[in-house]
């Protein structure tokens, strides 16, 4: 098949690749740009284990078609770090409350997380909650999540 | 009451900050060279008898 170049910003770099057009955003993040924070849960849009930031918006990248995103402003966990790797106050507070066991569903969490906030800066208990209700997480019952999500706010 | 160093209070997990920055290796997040890769083929025959 045919490669096609899409063009867009990857963490804050401008980036070219040369890509097959029915790769997944997910499947070039991971496979062909190895930046495994990305997680792959259930494949098809359901748990929020692949989330990114679309020019800030989250999205499923494991339904997302990569060449959608020409253009556009790509962030991915590993993008969340500043430049001299200081923790984003969403991850600090992920830390302190206890939001984390496995982890596997943590990138996407913030990432979603973040989204919510830039939208709503002081979100309300139930904002939160509809702000992650696309991510799964099997190990913490959210409540330390939902209380991580508060504390990075401020609240 | 004796002080305790670790009882009571809540300790930060030693992995967090891995886990949180997406820097966490998980099985499918490993590459080794020469990898092999399997796939699960199912049987077309359902209650089949040995």
């Amino acid at each position: 098949m045919d490669k096609r170049t899409l063009s867009f910003i990857l963490n804050g770099d401008p980036m070219e690749v040369e890509i097959e057009p029915h790769l997944t955003l997910l499947q070039l993040l991971r496979d062909r740009l190895e930046l495994t924070g990305t997680k792959e849960g259930c494949g098809m849009g359901e748990c929020g284990a692949c989330t990114v930031l679309l020019d800030g918006k989250a999205i499923n990248s494991c339904i997302f078609p990569a060449l959608e995103a020409e253009g556009k402003n790509v962030v991915t966990i590993e993008g969340l770090t500043d430049v001299h790797g200081n923790l984003h106050p969403i991850q600090k507070a992920f830390i302190e409350k206890g939001a984390i066991q496995c982890g596997f569903c943590t990138p996407g969490m913030v990432l979603s997380a973040k989204a919510l906030l830039e939208e709503s800066p002081k979100p309300t208990e139930e904002e939160i909650r509809n702000g992650i209700a696309g991510n799964l997480c099997r190990c913490t019952g959210y409540i330390q999540i939902i209380q991580a999500v508060k504390a990075a706010s401020g609240q | 009451m004796e002080e305790f160093i670790n009882i009571g209070k809540r300790i930060p997990k030693m992995d967090a900050e891995e886990k949180v920055t997406g820097k966490a290796i998980y099985i499918h997040d490993l590459k080794v060279p020469g990898m092999l890769f399997g796939e699960i083929l199912y049987s077309p025959h359902p209650m089949q008898k040995y």
